[in-house]
This record gives C-alpha cells, structure tokens and sequence, in this order.
C-alpha cells in the first residue's frame, strides 16, 4: 500500500533542492570538463576521456552532488506519489536554462520564457493535486 | 528519425521501470516520520538493502545508454521533446502498478509541465 501523501511546502523544498543540486552538479561538471571536442564513440576514447576528467576537482564535486541527490530523491519518493514526484522534479528543466543564462551567461527566446512559465504553473496546479492516500491523524 | 524515437521510447521505459522500483523500495518500508539526521539514516540504510534499489539503479543505467545513443543520433531538442512521453508514461504506470489517484489536477498539471519542457527545449 501507498504511504506517501500529497505535496507540502517541506517536501517541495527538497524537490527544489534536487533540482537545483542536479543544475549546480550539471553547470560544475560542464565547467569542469576539459577539451571541448565531443566524445567519440569507442571505448578506448571513452576511458581516455574519463581518465582525463575524474581529477577534476569540478567533476568530483559534481559526482559526489549527484550521489548525495539519490539519496535525497529516495527520501521524496518515501514521502509523496512517484506521479507527483517526477513532474516536479523535472523543474530542472526551467532551472538549468535559466542559470545558464544567469551564470553562462546564454540567451533566452520568448518561447523560452514562455516555456519556464508553462513549467511554474504546472509546478502550481500539481500543489492543488489530491493525495491517493488518507492523511494520517497526527496527535494534538 | 524512427529510430530515434524507438531509443527515446526504450530510455523512457527504462527509467519509468526504475522509478518503479525505486518507489516500491521506499512503499515496503515503514514512512519515514519525524526529523533528524539519525532518522535518515536508519531509513536509508533500510532501504537501500532493498533489492529494488539495486534494480533500480540497473534499469536507470539501461535507460541512460539508451538515451545517450538517442542523442547522438539527433538533436537535443528533438530528443528532449520526445523525452516528454516520460510523463505520460509516468502518470500511467503510477496508476496501473503502485495504485496511485490521478485526479484532473495531476493530469493537467503534469501536461503543463511537459508543455513547458517542451517549449524550454524547442527554445534552445
């Protein structure tokens, strides 16, 4: 049986905290990565270009982040349904976009804007979603 | 292009499949109740002993190849507008396999969102 209920403000701080966890490890970890040609498909120049980057201190805070962001994605879904839980996660895609922009300093369109809105007033009428499960009685 | 949407397709199953078993792991235990760092642990340490977990993980990793060869067939943005499926398959496998509610609030809500990534990606 379910145990998880519907979205608090709590449990959307530590989904916001996920998603900008996964942004910062992304923007380091792009950061971080020498050589700027693509990676080529063979496995020789994959390991060579993983020997290349592990030391990278960018990366490795970037991996551990992603590592500390399983754990904590593992304590959401204890707490709220998987078809709430995913939706909202992925305000990373309006996240990253916009801290490229504030950080990388890239451009947005208006479809862009207009997208990341889209995004929000999602993240809004998903808050008003009803939860599955019954609310436990806490005591007074 | 058809190709392209068979290796977005089999990503996205893949990681609904972990995202699956990962909430199944978290739904066996007891909830997680309280603050504190003590009971974090404990509950992680539980769950991880899960075998779901390690599955998880497995279909996640399955699912990532899948995407990477995805995205070095097309572009970003197309790969990330297929990508959207996610929710929809999302939504679905939430109902049928953990019995979770979709009301009209969780659908709509969650066509925002994937409309909006969409956008965000067809914007880039």
């Amino acid at each position: 049986m379910n145990k998880a209920g519907g979205l608090t403000l709590k449990i959307f701080a530590m989904i916001f905290l996920n998603d900008v966890i996964d942004a910062t490890a992304q923007i380091l970890m792009k950061k971080g990565i020498v050589g700027g040609h693509a990676v080529s498909w063979s496995l020789h120049a994959l390991i060579a270009f993983v020997g290349q980057n592990a030391a990278s201190p960018l990366v490795l805070v970037g991996v551990l982040l992603y590592a500390f962001n399983f754990f904590l994605w593992i304590v959401i879904l204890s707490k709220i349904d998987l078809s709430l839980a995913v939706p909202l996660g992925s305000t990373t895609y309006a996240l990253i976009p916009l801290a490229s922009v504030i950080f990388l300093h890239e451009k947005i369109s208006a479809m862009g804007i207009v997208g990341i809105l889209c995004v929000i007033l999602g993240i809004l009428i998903l808050s008003k979603s009803e939860s599955s499960v019954q609310k436990r009685v806490s005591a007074p | 292009m058809n190709r392209t949407l068979l290796y977005v397709l089999m990503a996205e199953i893949w990681n609904t499949v972990g995202q699956l078993l990962f909430k199944q792991s978290t739904n066996a235990l007891p909830p997680l109740e309280g603050g504190g760092f003590r009971h974090y642990g404990t509950f992680l340490k539980g769950v991880m002993k899960r075998p779901g977990i390690f599955l998880g993980l497995l279909s996640m990793a399955a699912g990532l190849v899948f995407w990477l060869v995805a995205l070095s067939q097309a572009a970003l943005s197309v790969v990330f507008v297929l990508g959207s499926m996610q929710y929809i398959l999302i939504l679905i496998a939430s109902r049928f396999f953990l019995g979770e509610k979709i009301d009209g609030m969780r659908f709509l809500g969650t066509v925002f969102i994937a409309t909006g990534i969409t956008l965000v990606a067809l914007s880039s």
